[in-house]
């Protein structure tokens, strides 16, 4: 009989043990050391004369902005050279390696310094302008522990990522001071550092998207009022709402076996048609978060002045409504973006990159890429088409009414 | 004692049957949700490539027979009738001149091309050579329009999720009715090639009276293909709002603009234009009373620049999110029987010219408070569409 029991104890006993184990319960302040912990690790500049450096210190009287550049820069120590009246040959001893990589190599360098640190920056941006009210408030309202919880742990995960990217990325310095920007070895592992960076930008996208959620959940409903900390709110989400779209549509679509191979596609990151497309508006819009990285404030001084009139008057209303507006296009284009991320993974990249990219060849035009694509699979790629030539410009020329 | 061990057996297996069935019935119940993307995917991949390569041929063919005799310059006379030896020949010849064009857009009086500004407009922005202009204007352009919204939506709908059989049946009877347009369209494009083909004589009036009917029956089949694929089209963008947008779908510049369209095309053919031959040379179109020069149809219906770039070049974001607010606020005022797009033309620029102070009688129907939204949206069908 007791054998019995045990046999029917056994089972509830693991069942007990493994409810027991469940995630331990964070606080707010976990969150912020464990945040904290991270900067101080990360915002160090590495090399005084590049960007090298992943967090802007806070006494530099910047804000803190996440990125990671790898620029690998020799214009100075050129200059140097060239001012010293040094032949080429001689330069390259000093610089340690050909002053002009191949043009592969220095087409992925640039990536690196504008697909990604853009797509970074605008991810990150919106976790750097509000966790502080967030956190200061946080407190006051019912908030599930469940929540910070789970923020935690994608915040978590971020630094650990970040730590395998900065291994990544002390390897390929390293190997850059050994063997000069133009070798095998050196692409090599540029395959492996641009891993990692993909890697990188999934966590970031994780943990603020997840934030931005709680955020929007606390602190702005559809009563709120109008005002300049509103309109930044909904500037801010659209940068990463586009940082979410770029993620998708420019790295992971390319992205084989954990590596983003750019260069297949045969374009400069410039001229990559979301930094530069033809309308004035986009192309301002580009320019902003370049600025951004920098530091810039964004949003339109005359609109931020507007917000913040007491009482009414038609400059208010006017700003309140370019708010409005921006933020009934960024609500309809993350409608059309959740649709975009379902059939993304439906969709063949390889073909598809081939298609708009001509990675292997390409199509003689659109009627025979899709004469190799079942109705599904074609009504798939018309979505991933729209979107790319229709809905994320729609959206960033609205967006951009909050900077002219 | 048998027989109840049998029938505990039978009722046990009986339970076991029902539960099986519930659990198949839940889990495995074969999904219709495909249905409508498969039978739209049939409609399109057959009978709608059929259809465009006859409609294709058809302008084609006539706007080659202009260009034959004069040039890019329409000729009076159809290119296979040339030298009609009487005027009631010349009549009818002029008459199935005109059906011609009223159908695939080649303007009847070259001089009128001229005069039409807009057209300077059109070729400027798109850069297209005149034959291509032709062919812009016209049920063809019109039908194009449609076509476009229709694979937009098509392109959705096999997200569909949780589809109502009701719903499917909807669209099942929907496609039937443009398949058996495309169909009818088809043979009577045949017939007339055929009995053109037998055409020996010039002055023949009896046959050419027979292919004059034929075009007349071409008209009408052509208008119901573009009825019928109208009304599968709204009715498709209302199952993709319902299943795959959850009854929400975003109202951005595409749907805003596609919303529009439709609706026109619809108000269009729901007063049912016919065509009639008047004064024996000219053809005439007809509905709410007015009787029209078949020529200035195209002129009557869409703005063929805004048409070609609605979807882009045009800037609407304030109408689109004036169009937004109403679907949040005061939906009913688009859709349903209250629907702005359901009033007459005239009712519309009523709508347009009332003011609050002084409020017209059709504006005094809808919430005053959203009277400039409204307005904002029936400018923008105004724009899309073009007056007489």
């Amino acid at each position: 009989m007791k054998k019995l029991y045990s046999l029917i104890l056994l089972p509830l006993i693991a069942v007990f043990m493994l409810v027991g184990c469940g995630e331990t319960t964070r606080t707010v302040k976990e969150v912020q050391d464990l945040y904290n912990t991270m900067v101080e690790k990360y915002n160090e500049k590495i090399d005084e004369n590049s960007n090298n450096w992943y967090f802007i210190n806070k006494s530099d009287n910047e804000e803190a902005l996440l990125k990671m550049y790898v620029t690998y820069d020799n214009s100075n120590k050129l200059n140097d050279a060239v001012r010293a009246g040094l032949t080429l040959d001689e330069m390259k001893a000093i610089i340690g390696s050909d002053y002009a990589p191949s043009e592969e190599l220095a087409t992925r360098y640039e990536q690196l310094t504008t697909i990604y640190a853009r797509t970074l920056t605008m991810a990150f941006n919106y976790y750097t302008n509000w966790s502080e009210t967030f956190f200061d408030r946080i407190d006051a309202v019912d908030s599930e522990e469940k929540e910070i919880t789970n923020l935690y742990g994608k915040l978590n995960e971020l630094k650990r990522e970040l730590e395998s990217f900065n291994t990544a990325k002390l390897n390929i310095e390293r190997e850059v001071q050994l063997f000069g920007l133009d070798s095998e070895i050196v692409a090599s592992s540029l395959d492996v550092f641009n891993y990692n960076y993909n890697a990188l930008l999934e966590k970031v996208l994780n943990f603020v998207n997840y934030f931005r959620d709680l955020h929007v959940k606390y602190y702005f409903s559809n009563n709120s009022v109008i005002n300049s900390a509103y309109a930044q709110r909904v500037y801010d989400d659209g940068l990463l709402t586009i940082a979410n779209y770029i993620y998708y549509d420019y790295l992971k679509a390319l992205t084989t076996n954990g590596t983003t191979n750019l260069v297949n596609v045969k374009l400069k990151s410039s001229q990559f048609d979301i930094f530069n497309h033809g309308s004035n508006n986009v192309t301002q819009f580009a320019k902003v978060y370049d600025n951004r990285v920098k530091g810039v404030v964004s949003i339109n001084e005359e609109i931020v002045n507007s917000l913040n009139i007491e009482g009414e008057s038609v400059d208010k209303t006017n700003a309140t409504n370019t708010v409005k507006l921006v933020e009934v296009a960024l609500n309809t284009f993350k409608q059309y973006f959740g649709i975009y991320t379902k059939v993304f993974d439906k969709v063949n990249m390889e073909s598809f990159n081939n298609y708009r990219f001509k990675t292997s060849g390409g199509y003689d035009d659109f009627d025979a890429y899709a004469s190799t694509l079942s109705p599904v699979q074609k009504a798939n790629v018309n979505i991933m088409i729209d979107m790319e030539e229709n809905k994320i410009y729609d959206f960033m020329s609205s967006l951009s009414n909050l900077i002219k | 004692m048998t027989s109840k061990i049998l029938l505990r057996i039978g009722v046990t297996i009986g339970i076991l049957a029902l539960i099986f069935l519930g659990v198949w019935l839940i889990w495995f119940k074969p999904s219709n949700e495909l249905e409508v993307f498969n039978n739209l995917t049939q409609l399109q991949s057959q009978n709608q490539t059929s259809f465009e390569d006859v409609l294709i041929s058809a302008k084609e063919r006539n706007y080659m027979e202009y260009s034959k005799t004069e040039g890019d310059v329409p000729s009076k006379v159809p290119y296979t009738f040339s030298g009609g030896e009487n005027d009631s020949t010349q009549a009818l010849l002029s008459a199935i001149k005109n059906y011609r064009a009223y159908m695939f857009g080649e303007f009847s009086d070259y001089e009128r091309l001229n005069q039409t500004h807009f057209f300077g407009d059109f070729v400027a922005d798109i850069n297209l050579n005149k034959a291509n202009i032709y062919s812009y204007l016209g049920f063809y352009q019109i039908y194009n329009v449609v076509d476009t919204a229709f694979e937009y939506y098509y392109s959705y709908a096999q997200l569909a999720e949780h589809v109502s059989n009701k719903d499917v049946k909807n669209i099942n009877n929907l496609i039937s009715a443009v398949k058996s347009n495309y169909s009818s369209f088809i043979t009577t494009f045949d017939e007339i090639l055929k009995m053109e083909s037998q055409l020996t004589k010039s002055d023949d009036i009896t046959m050419i009276s027979e292919i004059k009917a034929l075009y007349y029956n071409l008209y009408n089949n052509l208008f119901n293909v573009l009825k019928s694929y109208n009304n599968l089209t709204l009715n498709l963008k209302e199952f993709v709002n319902n299943y795959v947008f959850d009854g929400n779908i975003a109202y951005d510049k595409q749907v805003v603009a596609f919303d529009v369209l439709l609706n026109s095309t619809a108000q269009f053919v729901e007063q049912n234009p016919t065509l009639t031959l008047k004064d024996g040379t000219h053809a005439y179109y007809s509905f709410n009373s007015e009787t029209k020069d078949a020529s200035t149809f195209s002129n009557y219906f869409y703005n063929a620049s805004v048409v070609a770039f609605v979807y882009k070049n045009i800037d609407f974001t304030t109408e689109v999110e004036q169009y937004n607010n109403l679907v949040k606020n005061y939906s009913e005022s688009l859709f349903g029987d209250k629907s702005i797009f359901k009033l007459t033309r005239e009712q519309m620029k009523e709508l347009v010219n009332s003011s609050s102070d002084n409020l017209s009688n059709i504006a005094s129907q809808y919430n005053v408070e959203y009277l400039t939204d409204l307005q904002s949206i029936v400018k923008l069908f105004f724009q899309i569409t073009q007056e007489v």
